[in-house]
């Protein structure tokens, strides 16, 4: 009995970078313009990220999760950007502007009021994502950078200074600025001005 | 002595740094001990405390929620789609050309 020949042999899987594009450029993009604010080198990021996955797709086959793989080289790609743009110039951890949460005993200069409910599950977590990007944005890039690699990608200590060429007293440095600074700016741009619905509060 | 003594009286501008590094790497004992007592009496930095977990949470794009992020732009991904065309033309898998 004659077998018809159309079936089709199982190839192993080949590349498809425009399928990658159409499945995961959304998401490159959104992770790229996070890190370095401005949508043409974000958009200049995901091509060479997919350029580059291109070339290293022979490596492809053993990868179970395209999205996490192609992110992987995204945030190589992310990390070349920095590094180049910091070559040889000291990196401003800030200061002056966040002593002034401080008085000069070094007390809190305005306390450190509770945040009340979880705005993440509230029906406002779309806006409050909002202002929290704001405050983000309004960070030093490489600040922002520094700790959005901690805190999303989970980056060592190590990590950081390699990718950035800087001391770890550095980079902690500029962490605490960063948490002192988004702290400050979700205060006073949320939680002060957007009371969470409760039935007591003092005036 | 004077690094020990500034320890155990840590004013918040201190606490503050010692509560950021608590997240980045193991305090020293001294550390430890002057934050605790620091805390014991400030509620404030007990709060901030709280709200550095907090933050960490908060930065972490939404998953859950692709609609908010933004979308890579109709001409860009042209762009992109026609050099990856190209790089599958010339560099690929076939020899020669």
């Amino acid at each position: 009995m004659p077998i018809e020949s159309n079936i089709t042999v199982a190839e192993p899987p080949r590349p498809r970078p425009v399928q990658w594009l159409g499945d995961h450029g959304d998401a490159l993009y959104a992770y790229a313009l996070r890190r370095v604010r401005r949508p043409e080198v974000a958009e200049d990021l995901v091509q060479e990220t997919l350029l580059a996955a291109v070339q290293a797709s022979g490596g492809f086959a053993q990868r179970a999760n395209v999205r996490t793989w192609l992110t992987g080289i995204l945030r190589h790609k992310v990390a070349d950007h920095f590094r180049a743009r910091h070559r040889g110039v000291q990196i401003d951890a800030g200061t002056l502007e966040d002593d002034a949460l401080f008085d000069k005993g070094g007390q809190w200069r305005a306390g450190v009021p509770a945040w009340r409910g979880d705005p993440l599950r509230s029906a406002e977590a779309r806006e409050f994502r909002a202002a929290v990007d704001a405050c983000l944005a309004k960070l030093p890039a490489t600040m922002a950078h520094l700790f959005l690699s901690r805190v999303d990608d989970g980056a060592t200590t190590d990590e950081l200074c390699g990718a950035l060429g800087i001391t770890p007293d550095n980079a902690w440095t500029m962490l605490h600025r960063a948490r002192l600074r988004l702290r400050q700016c979700l205060a006073v741009n949320w939680f002060t001005t957007r009371p969470t619905p409760s039935p007591r509060r003092r005036t | 002595m004077r690094r020990t003594l500034s320890l155990l009286n840590l004013n918040c501008r201190r606490a503050s740094r010692l509560l950021s590094d608590a997240r980045e790497r193991p305090l020293s004992k001294l550390e430890r001990f002057g934050l605790r007592i620091h805390l014991l009496g400030c509620r404030s930095c007990g709060r901030y405390r709280h709200q550095l977990a907090l933050l960490d949470r908060f930065v972490r794009p939404a998953g859950d929620d692709p609609a908010a992020a933004p979308t890579l732009p109709a001409d860009a991904r042209g762009r992109i789609e026609r050099r990856l065309a190209e790089a599958a033309g010339d560099g690929g898998t076939t020899p020669g050309g």
